[in-house]
């Protein structure tokens, strides 16, 4: 079947027309998030598509190390990031755009109803570039450029293990998380020339354990997942005219612990509808063994509808909000108002594309973001099928 | 096609909004949550500065300087490999110069003692090398006159009367001959042995062999007339007889670890005088704390810039870029002695530049930020 033939093709327009209303109305550019300089940056709840699509499903997705409840085969999971911010600010805007992948992930089933999975994926988004306003100096106009790059990422092993004729299945998962960001400080005149440049680097590393249950109960599918991190240590050193002026080494740092809560009611039609939570008490964290007042505990709620076309088409539809860990500079906590929509398209023979958008509005008191999101995520399942002999031939 | 259409719109879409998102405006700046410095200036006036002319060699230069007016004189060195020249049957002895600038002058010509060896690398107005003294500055030469003549033409041929005395002489009891300017009030410049195929040659002729030498060694020596400057109340810049001037700013009160974005050293000029209508002046890092007429200074030169000498000195400024320097001595503060400026290279052609001082004086303009601060 050639996917140009299907009839999922529709959604596939939807989601087109969608995008290209949301991109000429919103004036929407790829984007990292104007508020990426801040605390650890910005926060990757979920990396699928497919969660994505849902607005956002943390306990309910391939975050959970117990997700799938039934694992038959070996899958692997790829998603790529495309990003339009429009940032907004007084009488000021700008657009910004980030294309990055965001995860790969794999699980394999084992004997006895054990999986085994490893994981690689993004969860702090460090990406920003910022200019100040016009600067006189020397008969000259300048103005500072700062760009940074990089985020903390995890590398996770997870197993888990399906119970009572796989209604319940339960994961564990163990991550080394590691980061390093980078922030180059230019100062430059308008043409572009810089003058100056200073560069900050800071380099994080910390462990983390989840532990994630997924059950399938005759009505409805739940899903809880909790995270604790282990305390961490941030490096960091800046370097201007090729000296290090600066550096901070072995900072220890503790980041929050989570716990989520998702319910899919899924058992009653082509129809599945989901609610999903997530909170992080990040008023916990310390840094420097001393507890931060910068940051806020977040929450954050998906409320998402699943419509099956056929039996290979979705089309999904999700609400978030969403309170950040981050204020902006007069204390106001950063929200966030998301739409989300999304599909799949099967692979013969491979396994499918899921994709989504997002329109996501993001506000301080000053600072607003009008985002329009992509995911799209690359699944291969192994196509491998026991084979039945037959006798006689 | 048609299955092609959504990514080709896709990446229509991808490139239009590329071209959208060139504006710089300085949304999400004040949400850095660091500090961010202003750049700061700061003007910096000479805390001590010390001036001094000398004797540099001039052995070296691509053009040998001849003449003399109220102020400087100069005369030009040549020495021929003439110890296997036959002196029987010569018929006529020229001298072949090739001026680069021909300014009408009067010149005599004599041949230099022999017990004045002189040595082009180290040959000054007042010693013949390293150590030796001439007997009278500015070269020891024979009274006898050879030749007396005007310099007016590209390539000049200067015949040479003789008899077999003379030639003798040149041969066996002279160090070759100089070059004296007779009167005049303006200078030429001589191709030196540098320039190869320009080189001073002396030419013997036989009837009708030619015999030709083209110098060995060559130099011309520079003296003064009246120029004393002050080594604390002058601040001279000089070539062809150097004036060297040496300035240190106290920076102390610049922070450390800044960045320098800006640092311009401004010279005001209260007066010139130049053979060229440009010529390069250059900056030397002083090595030790005292400034005298020995202070060591670095070999290297560090920054350099065209002088081009116009009729009006008023509002004239020669400026340097020291942003490395500067950024150098924040960096090492103990290493600040200082800087050497003079022309560049000091045996081209002669020049001078008589700067202001005070308060309108020379001053060093910097600016600089400081570092960021980390996320942490």
């Amino acid at each position: 079947m050639r996917i140009g033939e299907l009839k999922g093709l529709k959604i596939e327009r939807l989601v087109f027309y969608l995008l290209i209303c949301n991109l000429i109305i919103f004036k929407s550019m790829f984007g990292q998030s104007f508020f990426s300089m801040k605390g650890f940056g910005e926060e990757i709840l979920w990396t699928d598509a497919s969660a994505s699509g849902l607005g956002g499903l943390v306990s309910l997705s391939r975050e959970n190390p117990a997700f799938p409840i039934v694992l038959n085969k070996t899958s692997f999971y790829a998603t790529v990031l495309t990003g339009f911010v429009y940032g907004q600010q007084g009488n000021s805007s700008r657009m910004i755009y980030d294309i990055r992948p965001l995860d790969v992930n794999g699980k394999i089933p084992l004997p006895l109803k054990f999986r085994v999975g490893l994981k690689l994926s993004e969860i702090f988004n460090q990406n920003f570039d910022i200019y100040s306003d016009s600067i006189p100096f020397s008969g000259y106009w300048t103005r500072r450029h700062i760009i940074g790059r990089g985020g903390i990422y995890r590398l996770g092993v997870n197993v888990g293990k399906s119970f009572f004729n796989e209604k319940l299945a339960c994961g564990l998962e163990y991550s080394k998380l590691f980061g390093q960001g980078l922030e180059q400080w230019y100062f430059e005149v308008l043409n572009g020339n810089y003058i100056t440049l200073d560069t900050v680097t800071t380099s994080y590393s910390a462990h983390s354990l989840r532990f994630g249950v997924n059950a399938n109960l005759p009505f409805v599918t739940f899903g809880i997942i909790t995270e604790d991190i282990l305390p961490g240590i941030i490096n960091s050193k800046v370097i201007s005219h090729n000296i290090i002026v600066d550096s901070t080494t072995d900072l220890k740092f503790n980041l929050p612990y989570s716990i989520g809560f998702g319910l899919g009611f899924d058992k009653l039609s082509r129809t599945n509808f989901y609610l999903d939570v997530l909170y992080k008490n990040w008023s916990k964290t310390k840094i420097a063994d001393t507890l931060t007042s910068k940051f806020n505990n977040s929450m954050k709620y998906s409320l998402a509808v699943e419509h099956w076309l056929t039996d290979y088409h979705p089309l999904r539809v999700g609400l978030r909000y969403y309170t950040s860990y981050l204020s902006d500079r007069s204390g106001w906590q950063i929200k966030e108002y998301a739409l989300s929509c999304g599909s799949s398209v099967p692979i013969p023979k491979f396994g499918y594309f899921d994709y989504s958008l997002e329109m996501i509005k993001r506000q301080g008191k000053e600072v607003k973001e009008t985002i329009a999101r992509i995911n799209f995520s690359l699944s291969f399942e192994e196509v491998w099928e026991k084979r039945t002999r037959r006798w006689g031939f | 096609m048609k299955r092609y259409g959504f990514f080709l719109l896709l990446v229509s879409c991808f490139l239009l909004l590329t071209i959208f998102s060139c504006d710089k405006t300085p949304v999400g700046y004040n949400e850095l949550e660091r500090d961010v410095s202003i750049p700061v200036f700061n003007t910096f006036h000479p805390s001590s500065h010390f001036c001094y002319g000398k004797y540099v060699p001039l052995g070296g230069a691509d053009y040998m300087v001849l003449g003399k007016n109220g102020e400087y004189e100069s005369r030009i060195l040549i020495q021929f490999p003439i110890d296997t020249l036959t002196i029987s049957g010569i018929t006529s002895l020229k001298l072949v110069i090739y001026p680069k600038n021909y300014n009408s002058i009067s010149f005599s010509i004599y041949s230099i003692m022999k017990i004045s060896e002189w040595q082009e690398g180290s040959v000054l107005w007042n010693r013949a090398y390293e150590g030796q003294p001439w007997i009278t500055n500015g070269g020891d030469y024979y009274p006898r006159l050879l030749a007396n003549v005007s310099l007016t033409e590209d390539s000049c041929i200067i015949p040479i009367t003789f008899n077999q005395g003379l030639l003798d002489s040149l041969k066996n009891y002279s160090n070759g001959i100089i070059l004296i300017p007779d009167t005049g009030n303006s200078f030429a410049t001589i191709n030196s042995r540098s320039i190869t195929s320009k080189a001073p040659k002396i030419v013997f002729e036989y009837g009708s062999t030619i015999k030709s030498f083209t110098a060995s060694y060559d130099a011309h020596i520079v003296n003064t007339i009246n120029l004393n400057p002050n080594s604390y109340l002058d601040a001279w810049l000089g070539a062809g007889y150097p004036f060297r001037t040496m300035v240190k700013f106290d920076l102390d009160t610049i922070p450390e670890n800044v960045t320098i974005a800006y640092a311009e050293l401004i010279l005001p000029i209260q007066s010139h005088y130049s053979m060229s209508d440009t010529f390069d002046i250059g900056i030397w890092k002083v090595l030790e704390p005292d400034f005298t007429l020995s202070t060591r200074y670095a070999d290297g030169i560090f920054a350099k810039t065209q002088y081009i000498v116009s009729s009006d000195t008023v509002d004239t400024v020669i400026i340097f870029d020291l942003r490395k320097i500067v950024q150098n001595w924040t960096i090492k503060p103990d290493s600040n002695f200082g800087i050497l400026v003079s022309c560049y290279p000091e045996n081209y052609e002669i020049s001078r530049i008589q700067l202001k001082i005070g308060t309108s004086g020379p001053y060093l303009k910097v600016g600089y930020v400081l570092p960021p601060k980390g996320r942490f």
